[in-house]
């Protein structure tokens, strides 16, 4: 199964654990951390877009400064380019072994079409479970319709993917906790996330590191009474980056 | 990803793998994925479409490669396909049949909106023949239409081409079912036929600004897209297809096409039938006076034999 969290944030982390060493937790345990910042009026900063950089960076995804108006189409383009890049770091392990060339690029046109289409069918049908993420600090209040719009129209598409396709959102500070809460638990059925973001509580710090640490628990199902699940995390640990999506391949 | 390269007229593009050689003539266009060049090659003019992901580049390839094999070698899409070399970065490109033409509003504006139902037609035709092989054209919008001569439509740019069944893979938001919460986003004939009935509204006179205004709205819907296809007065005779498109009210594209064909015939029999009032009252006064003479001309004979 593949894994992803989309952090969503308008702004820099002030408390709790440095985001960046959770992104690298989260990349460790096989899980990608993709991050988009929200711009308007240039609010984010020359510090919050420094530190959404380097979040991606430490947990193997992308960062993108975007407007409201492109949240939505942002938020698809992350989904499908994480998945396409993971397929592709397997397949290139095997083109290795087996064309002795490490890119797709390198093969002649007619390998490439193979290649390609394998890739394209895989990218349409491994398992995918993708936590949004959102910084719930009192700036974002006014951007909620906006972020509802994207949840609702990234489920969309992954309804249309043949493979298992989970979505689930979290936000963050929850309550007066330096954690994140579940908004939507993890589901397939995209009616069931409008109008969910209502309820939210805007609070006004922002617990970037300690959110990060919460969905990672919540995607890799690590809860701390359930030891054999445990277990199973350490035995990802040891397959960083790919060894989820090998089993799968496979 | 970015666009680091610019081809000028004169320029050559010489294949890694096939070896062949093309002379750029002109810049075509730019799109997301790629830019168009027209070029001249051994066969003469074709248009090569240089891509800056390969990947993505090459989904769009395979689509062309698997509609060919479909067809059964008729109509081949793919001349040639490549690497090259563009200031020390490889880029894949491929080479296709130059369309000549202009976009589906350029066409209207120079010549007409007569020409309107025309262009629908055509269109819904092309559709109907690619749902016929098991694909739908995914990123049905006016970029990716070339209108040329007598109303001659075709379709260009097949990147959001996707197998029946599957997630469309490309596509432009105003166009998109999803977009305007009336569907899934999962490849079918009502895919297709949605963005077709958009893309009637945004040819029809000013509709491109009020479907631009609709569409921002955060309570955008289909149910607003059907009252701007009845409103605007270009659409009308056609307002019952666009709605059966708009609202999944039609099975497939071929079914569009002939509703389509019914509602033009239709209103152009009316068209017709006012033209042709007043020679018809002309006929039938020419006639009368036709049976009136020979019946005098008729009683003139039997009195004079008689």
């Amino acid at each position: 199964m593949l894994k992803q969290i989309i952090l969503i944030t308008d702004g820099c982390s002030n408390t709790g654990l440095n985001p960046v060493v959770a992104a690298a937790h989260a990349a460790s345990a096989g899980v990608t951390v993709n991050v988009i910042g929200i711009v308007e009026q240039g609010e984010i900063g020359r510090s919050g877009a420094a530190e959404a950089e380097a979040i991606a960076q430490a947990g193997g995804g992308m960062c993108r400064i975007v407007s409201l108006r492109e949240l939505a189409q942002t938020v698809q383009m992350m989904t499908r380019r994480t998945v396409a890049q993971t397929i592709r770091q397997v397949v290139e392990k095997e083109l290795k072994k087996t064309f002795a060339v490490d890119s797709v690029e390198k093969l002649s046109p007619v390998k490439r079409a193979h290649v390609v289409k394998v890739m394209d069918d895989l990218g349409e049908s491994v398992s995918l479970r993708v936590c949004l993420l959102i910084d719930a600090s009192a700036s974002m209040r006014t951007k909620l319709h906006s972020l509802e719009d994207a949840v609702h129209d990234l489920s969309l598409s992954l309804e249309a993917r043949s493979g298992l396709s989970e979505i689930s959102v979290m936000y963050f500070p929850d309550g007066n906790e330096l954690t994140a809460g579940v908004a939507v638990p993890w589901t397939k059925a995209p009616s069931e996330i409008r109008r969910v973001f209502e309820c939210l509580d805007m609070r006004g710090v922002t617990p970037t590191g300690p959110a990060i640490m919460s969905a990672l628990q919540y995607i890799t199902g690590e809860t701390a009474e359930t030891g054999d699940q445990r277990e199973l995390a350490v035995r990802r640990e040891t397959a960083p980056g790919t060894g989820l999506l090998q089993d799968y391949v496979v | 990803m970015s666009c680091e390269f610019r081809l000028l007229p004169g320029d050559r593009i010489t294949g890694r793998w096939n070896g062949r050689t093309y002379r750029v003539e002109q810049k075509l266009g730019e799109g997301a994925n790629g830019q168009v060049y027209l070029v001249r090659g051994a066969s003469g003019l074709c248009a090569l479409k240089i891509g800056y992901d390969a990947l993505d580049f090459q989904s769009e390839i395979n689509g062309f490669l698997e509609l060919q094999l479909g067809a059964g070698g008729s109509g081949s899409y793919v001349l040639d396909t490549d690497d090259v070399t563009l200031g020390g970065q490889e880029y894949p490109y491929y080479v296709m049949r130059y369309v000549p033409g202009v976009s589906p509003s350029r066409f209207l504006a120079e010549n007409g909106m007569d020409w309107y139902p025309v262009i629908g037609y055509r269109l819904l035709t092309k559709l109907s023949e690619l749902h016929g092989r098991g694909y739908i054209f995914g990123d049905l919008k006016s970029d990716n239409i070339l209108v040329s001569g007598y109303g001659t439509t075709e379709l260009i740019d097949y990147g959001g081409l996707t197998r029946f069944g599957k997630a469309v893979r490309q596509y432009t938001e105003i166009y998109d079912r999803g977009y305007w919460r009336a569907g899934t986003r999962s490849a079918d004939a009502g895919y297709d036929l949605f963005a077709f009935a958009v893309l009637c509204l945004e040819l029809a006179g000013d509709g491109e600004h009020r479907l631009a205004r609709l569409a921002s709205d955060q309570e955008r819907n289909a149910l607003k897209l059907v009252r701007l296809a009845e409103q605007l007065p270009a659409c009308r005779i056609v307002a019952p297809v666009l709605k059966a498109c708009l609202t999944g009210g039609m099975r497939s594209a071929e079914e569009a096409r002939t509703a389509w064909r019914q509602c033009v015939y239709a209103a152009g029999a009316d068209h017709a039938a006012v033209r042709e009032s007043l020679p018809a009252a002309l006929t039938a006064f020419l006639t009368g006076t036709f049976i009136v003479t020979a019946a005098v001309f008729g009683a003139a004979l039997y009195w004079s034999f008689g």
